[in-house]
């Protein structure tokens, strides 16, 4: 028997939202579901959602909406194995007990037990191209559920053509269940008090993402402190230490005193810091989306990326491309940028162009179209 | 008359040629009816079921596997119980010990001249098949090409060719708006260079990667073809993973729409009986790069303007690659419209293939009459 719920239309399909991300850190993947989840019920008025969430979500006034109802669990950030155990254990019974049609995993990991019933995100396949880059319980734990869940899931979602293609390389799933789609960035980006002219920003250079290998640090610092003997910029880093990575280690360098670490800040300061910095840096050896060169291009900033696994696909030719494992690229296109203005002030009117094929309202249709040829062949 | 036809290769998911084929068959014969009984043998999940069924169709549902001891027994039952007057196979699939007449449609004879790709199982099973085909059989074909070489092993027999046809759906224009819907919901990108295939080594999209990726295109690559590790690993090398687009399959009434939403067709195979593709997207006024396939050799009128055409040598990498350049130039320096198909009016309808099959089944009848003792 499924619980009495107030939904204003209690005849609609139930689709059930796996809200576990909205308990962790807001990173990268977090953040696009966030946003995804929101708009998606904000559009779907159609269907009755069921979000599946940790106890501080439950007053939060941005669920509360006609068509959706939020169930708690005790769900706390930093206890990872007790919200493994919630989403394979908890979350497929409060499937049953509230009757849902689909449920919708946006973070990789999806109840096994809830099978065909799933739809699951899967962001990139990191830990099974390059698995030294994570720590060895997250590594062993994603090798042993990813491929399970993707075999019997109902779609995988991915977010670009290349994690498309390196997952029908590496997971067992057929070619009909998956579909791609790009995120959009953070609405917050778009605004107008966060556009800043080129004449008006200082010499920094900005680097966003977490402190992982992946992220390829190394080799930005040693072109930085190249960089740093002819011309003058600071460096600042956003992005915090993640336990579910691998330990690496790099060193600053001579002018580490011109190098600032934020560690995490929230959407606002972050756009802000976009806007008065002459240049995004995205070295990474592989991602399986890329957010901030998108919001950088948002912003109005000029983006230097590695030319490596979807980059190339999602940025276009809206930003200046380097060889991640070449740390004198790096510093080449750094040089190019410092000394050619129009070079700069082309690369933002191109990042402005290119933003525009990311919009959410966009991706929400194309979401609940998913759903309801999911609910026509259930 | 009762013709029995075995069509179990139309699948949900098949988009090869032989398929095609099949289902033109079926579909024509459903709707025009003749005074022949047609008995279809079908998956209980195949996409032809149509109801109400006609009153001179029949279904009959054979769910055993493709090629195997077990499908032979199972189709010999059906056949003795149904005692049709012609078994039609169109798909090289015949139960050995039929008592009746067999019309088989050999598409092509790459099982026999592309040997090396293909297993013992195979070769025997084909040899096997000349064998009984020597017999009270008739043989079909689907180019001269085809015709020509199947001459060599059934020196004795007449071969008939009943070419493939083109349904009107692809000369058909469509609205950007439908083109941009299909695009978006198949996720394609917004222009992009098109080629069809499957895994099998001579349909050569190996080359045709590597061409792409030597070459610098913008416009991105779709396949509509089985996914192979080994196509996404030589774009890996050149760093263009991300430009290979796998399309899922997608029903046949799209097709038309797939060719229009691309903006070069190329077809570098080295081997086909006749090559339905490169055609198809000539007629959906596409420019085409094509290795030299029957269908484009054999049945397109020689004294037209090649325009919007580009053949290349499928095995010379750099053919590929200049082909697709000339491709490519064509698309950006013309209308859809001015490619040739424009002012040629050919006749590739499917009817002309329908009513050459029905000939034939009227000849076989005089041919092995019912009275000759059954073998």
């Amino acid at each position: 028997m499924s619980e009495k719920l107030h939904f204003k239309n209690p005849n609609l399909p139930r689709i059930g939202l796996n809200g576990r991300f909205l308990s962790a850190n807001r990173t990268g993947v977090q953040r696009a579901s966030y946003r995804l989840f929101h708009t998606i019920i904000e559009k779907g008025t159609h269907f009755n959602f069921i979000l599946f969430t940790s106890e501080q979500e439950k007053n939060a006034s941005e669920w509360k909406k006609d068509n959706v109802q939020v169930i708690t669990s005790p769900l706390k950030l930093q206890r990872s194995f007790q919200n493994y155990f919630w989403e394979q254990w908890t979350l497929p019974r409060l499937m049953k007990k509230y009757n849902c049609s689909l449920l919708h995993n946006p973070a990789n990991l999806a109840p096994l037990l809830c099978g065909k019933k799933n739809i699951v995100h899967i962001h990139d396949l990191c830990f099974l191209i390059e698995p030294q880059w994570f720590s060895f319980h997250f590594r062993w734990l994603y090798k042993f559920l990813v491929p399970k869940i993707s075999q019997k899931a109902l779609l995988v979602l991915t977010n670009s053509n290349h994690s498309k293609n390196d997952i029908l390389e590496l997971l067992p799933v057929n070619i009909e269940r998956i579909r791609h789609f790009y995120w959009g960035v953070e609405p917050i980006f778009h605004e107008d008090v966060f556009k800043r002219p080129w004449s008006q920003k200082e010499d920094r250079i900005l680097f966003v993402g977490s402190l992982e290998p992946r992220k390829n640090l190394p080799n930005l610092l040693l072109a930085y402190n190249k960089f740093r003997e002819k011309h003058f910029a600071k460096l600042t880093i956003v992005g915090c230490h993640n336990p579910v990575f691998a330990d690496h280690s790099y060193s600053l360098g001579q002018y580490k005193d011109d190098i600032e670490f934020l560690g995490y800040i929230p959407d606002s300061t972050l756009a802000d810091l976009y806007s008065r910095s002459k240049v995004l840096i995205y070295p990474s050896f592989y991602e399986g989306f890329g957010l901030p060169p998108l919001e950088a291009m948002a912003v109005g900033t000029p983006v230097i990326s590695s030319h490596a696994s979807s980059l190339p696909e999602i940025l276009d030719h809206a930003a200046l491309y380097i060889d991640p494992k070449d740390s004198s690229s790096i510093l080449d296109k750094l040089n190019l940028l410092w000394t050619d203005q129009s070079l700069a002030k082309d690369l933002i009117s191109k990042g402005y162009l290119r933003i525009k094929a990311f919009d959410w309202n966009d991706i929400a249709d194309y979401i609940l179209s998913l759903y309801a040829s999911c609910l026509r062949t259930l | 008359m009762k013709v029995m036809l075995d069509a179990r290769v139309v699948t949900q998911t098949a988009f090869h040629g032989i398929a095609r084929y099949v289902q033109e068959l079926v579909c024509h014969f459903t709707e025009n009816p003749q005074d022949i009984e047609f008995y279809f043998i079908i998956h209980s999940k195949s996409p032809l079921i149509q109801s109400p069924v006609p009153s001179h169709i029949h279904y009959i549902y054979c769910d055993t596997p493709w090629m195997s001891l077990w499908s032979q027994w199972s189709l010999l039952k059906i056949i003795h119980r149904i005692k049709p007057d012609i078994f039609h196979a169109p798909s090289f699939m015949i139960p050995f010990l039929c008592p009746c007449p067999i019309i088989c449609t050999l598409h092509d004879l790459n099982h026999i001249v592309l040997g090396e790709y293909y297993s013992l199982f195979h070769r025997i099973y084909y040899s096997l098949l000349f064998y009984r085909l020597r017999k009270r059989s008739m043989i079909l074909t689907v180019s001269e090409f085809s015709k020509t070489q199947l001459k060599t092993y059934f020196p004795k027999q007449e071969i008939y060719v009943t070419p493939n046809g083109i349904g009107d759906e692809f000369s058909q224009c469509f609205s950007i708006n439908e083109i941009n819907k299909f695009k978006k919901e198949y996720e394609l990108p917004s222009e992009f260079l098109l080629t069809i295939g499957n895994k099998k080594p001579y349909k050569n999209i190996k080359n045709l990667i590597h061409a792409y990726c030597q070459g610098d295109f913008s416009l991105p690559l779709v396949l509509l073809s089985e996914f192979d590790e080994e196509y996404t690993h030589i774009a890996k090398k050149y760093g263009k993973k991300h430009k290979l687009y796998f399309l899922r399959p997608i029903p046949h009434n799209c097709l038309p729409l797939l060719y229009q939403s691309a903006s070069v067709f190329i077809y570098p195979s080295l081997y086909e009986g006749f090559g339905l593709p490169p055609l198809e997207a000539l007629i959906s006024h596409t420019p085409v790069v094509s290795s030299p396939v029957p269908s484009l050799t054999e049945f397109l009128d020689p004294t037209l303007s090649k325009t919007g055409l580009f053949m290349i040598d499928p095995k010379d990498i750099q053919s590929i690659s200049k082909g697709m350049i000339s491709g490519i130039h064509f698309f950006k320096n013309h209308k859809r419209s001015d490619s040739m198909t424009k002012e040629c009016n050919m006749d590739y309808s499917w009817d002309i293939t329908i009513k050459k099959t029905l000939d034939i089944y009227e000849k076989s009848i005089q041919l092995y009459s019912p009275k000759q003792p059954i073998l």
